[in-house]
């Protein structure tokens, strides 16, 4: 009973909140209009950020590392990945790596440690690759791997498609290792083709090459993919320097690099247009909701003196500023998915997918600036002396 | 100078004792107005222009407060009335009636009706309907207060202020701004509300609506003076 009397109610509330609304349509389309181009730009703004943040951030890691790990030594002369791998006279201690699982560990999409060493495979000399084949497969999901990924603890190899082409080697064939005349027998789990330098390596578990070249609880450099969405890759590398002393973290991919610094400045330049921008949509919609109740005085006062309590008075302006608000909201938020297209193709050369959070987000925002601005006239508005009623005024 | 009507006798609807109202400390719009009105009463108050007619009406219908002096209605000191407990007071006792009609411009006849329900307790349109009936406008509820003349959004008024079965009716000259054949319609209604045992509180500058009331009272500057019929 009580709530069919609630049901009602809100009925006729929402008869009188949609013909205040049609009847001053034109001013409301104009406040909607403010609103909408605020939270455009909201949306537009997350939208990049969180979208093109990620790609760019995707962008590093699909480049590979972008920090690399090497023995601090000012005498190593090492490029991107381009290893002279007989002037490794240092090494990493791996207990060092624990490091990168704490405070850093938020910063990175993974590592992958390899300890290098030049063995005999069938009277040839090939360089070993010792690594973990399990953060590999993380953070490098494009190498192709015909056959199996080798498992970490069976005596298997992952042959390099140079190495295998050039001894005729195939999954499921045994790959006798020599080092220092010793001698492990290895079965080939599968080929991989990474289109760098791996091709022309053989890859084993970590522990096997420390075990083989005597190098037990050492490796020679550690690749890490840092996220660039929270922080610069530079930063993450000095953090790195910081917890490990013994190590230098140079930051490799630079191109990648300059695209973040780019998206950096386009996200600047995007927030600063969008404070503006909804600086502006507040004061249309402040001056918007002044404009109304100053126009509407004469019907506030009537609706007061016909037994409208103050708070009545509150809730039927506010719901036409949250009215305002949400189709603001809502409209915008299709707009600045758009804008982030242009944004994302002019600027990335790729579009800009939806995130889950972009519609809440600009919504929020549109109705807390159509919410917030109307406060003060909406307290003028529960103000009005009821007595002008009577007098005619 | 200033009388209280019965005011032993029946037990009146509406006291006020000394009502004095002053606007800004100085303009003495009411002075020491003391007057009773017994339930079922239709009074009417005359009075030239600015002799405090309205301010009356408005500190009775609790719109506006007195600077002094005691108002008891329906046996409330409204005085001690916070402003929301005024307006609760005010949607459950008093009816009005404007002179320049006073309609929601946007809504129907019907759902100006409804609004009073709303604001009261509940909006039910098929009263709202049946009161429209009443007045005779049951065939327009759908109309706008502009596509009304005068005389039909006065009805329509009236019908908003009965909705509700108010004690006390209050009209701030209802006929002031209506034709002859209007005003006839007009105050038809109110005769049937004076039958129906409403107490009506007028205030007109028509001497022939004034002989219409159970008494007239002539307001002078504020002051009150019982007019002799
Ligand atoms: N809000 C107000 N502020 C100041 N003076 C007012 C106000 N309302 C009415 N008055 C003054 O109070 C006196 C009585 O006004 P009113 O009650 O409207 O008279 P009436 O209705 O009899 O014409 C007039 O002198 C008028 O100017
Ligand atoms: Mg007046």
């Amino acid at each position: 009973m009580l709530r069919a009397i609630r049901a009602r109610k809100g009925t006729m509330f929402l008869r009188i909140l949609a013909k205040s609304l049609k009847n001053r349509r034109t001013r409301i389309a104009i406040a909607v209009l403010a609103v909408l181009l605020g939270a455009s730009l909201v949306s537009a703004l997350a939208s990049v950020s969180l979208d093109a943040r990620g790609k760019a951030g995707k962008a590093l890691r699909s480049y590979g590392a972008n920090i690399l790990l090497v023995p601090r030594s000012d005498s190593l002369p090492l490029g991107a990945g381009k290893l002279e791998v007989g002037s490794m006279g240092e090494l990493i201690q791996e207990s060092q790596l624990a490091a990168l699982s704490d405070d850093i560990a938020p910063h990175m999409a993974g590592y992958v440690p390899y300890l290098y060493g030049v063995v005999q495979v069938a009277q040839q000399k090939v360089v070993l690759a010792g690594t973990s084949f399990g953060q590999v497969r993380g953070v490098s999901p494009w190498w192709q791997v015909t056959g199996r990924w080798p498992s970490e603890q069976a005596p298997e190899a992952l042959v390099g498609s140079e190495v295998a082409q050039k001894l005729q080697i195939k999954p499921g064939s045994s790959l006798p290792i020599s080092y220092n005349n010793r001698v492990q027998n290895l079965t080939v789990a599968g080929i991989v083709d990474t289109g760098a330098e791996e091709d022309s390596q053989v890859l084993v578990a970590l522990v096997r090459a420390q075990e083989l070249l005597g190098k037990e609880g050492s490796v020679s450099i550690v690749q890490v993919s840092a996220l660039t969405d929270k922080q610069p890759v530079a930063a993450t590398a000095s953090q790195i320097e910081k917890r490990m002393p013994q190590v230098q973290a140079k930051v490799i991919g630079q191109i990648a690099q300059a695209e973040a610094a780019v998206l950096g400045k386009v996200e600047l330049l995007l927030a600063i247009v969008t404070l503006l921008v909804l600086l502006t949509s507040a004061l249309t919609m402040v001056s918007t909701m002044t404009t109304t109740v100053l126009e509407r005085t004469k019907e506030i006062g009537l609706l007061r003196a016909l037994g409208a309590g103050r708070g009545r008075i509150a809730q039927l302006f506010m719901a036409e500023a949250a009215t305002i608000g949400v189709s603001g909201g809502i409209l915008g938020c299709v707009l600045g998915f758009f804008i982030a297209q242009v944004i994302g193709l002019t600027v990335f050369g790729s579009t800009v997918s939806l995130s889950p959070l972009v519609f809440p987000l600009s919504l929020a925002v549109a109705l807390v600036v159509a919410l917030s601005a109307s406060v003060i006239p909406v307290r003028r508005a529960v103000n009005v002396d009821p007595a002008i009623t009577l007098r005619g005024e | 100078m200033t009388t209280e009507r019965g005011m032993n006798a029946v037990a009146q609807i509406v006291r006020a004792r000394e009502l004095t109202k002053l606007y800004n400390g100085k303009t003495c719009a009411l002075d020491h107005v003391t007057i009773g009105v017994p339930p079922g009463e239709w009074l009417c108050i005359m009075g030239p222009s600015g002799s405090g007619k309205t301010t009356l009406l408005n500190i009775i219908s609790c719109l506006d407060r007195q600077t002094s002096g005691a108002l008891i209605i329906d046996g409330n000191d409204v005085e001690r009335f916070t402003p929301a407990q005024l307006t609760r007071f005010r949607r459950e006792t008093v009816g009005l009636v404007f002179q320049q009609f006073h309609l929601v411009p946007y809504l129907t006849a019907l759902e100006n009706v409804m609004l009073a329900q709303y604001f009261h307790s509940m909006a039910d349109e098929e009263e709202a309907r049946q009161a429209l009936e009443t007045i005779g406008l049951g065939a327009r509820w759908h109309h706008l207060p502009s596509q009304l003349s005068g005389g039909e959004q006065q009805r329509v008024c009236i019908a908003r202020a009965l909705i509700n079965q108010p004690k006390i009716m209050l009209a701030d000259e209802p006929t002031g701004n209506l034709d002859k054949a209007n005003e006839d319609l007009v105050l038809a209604l109110f005769r049937k509300m004076h039958e129906d045992g409403h107490t009506i509180i007028m205030v007109t500058h028509d001497p022939d609506v004034a002989r219409l009331a159970d008494r007239v009272v002539r307001l002078d500057h504020g002051r009150l003076v019982e007019e002799l019929n």
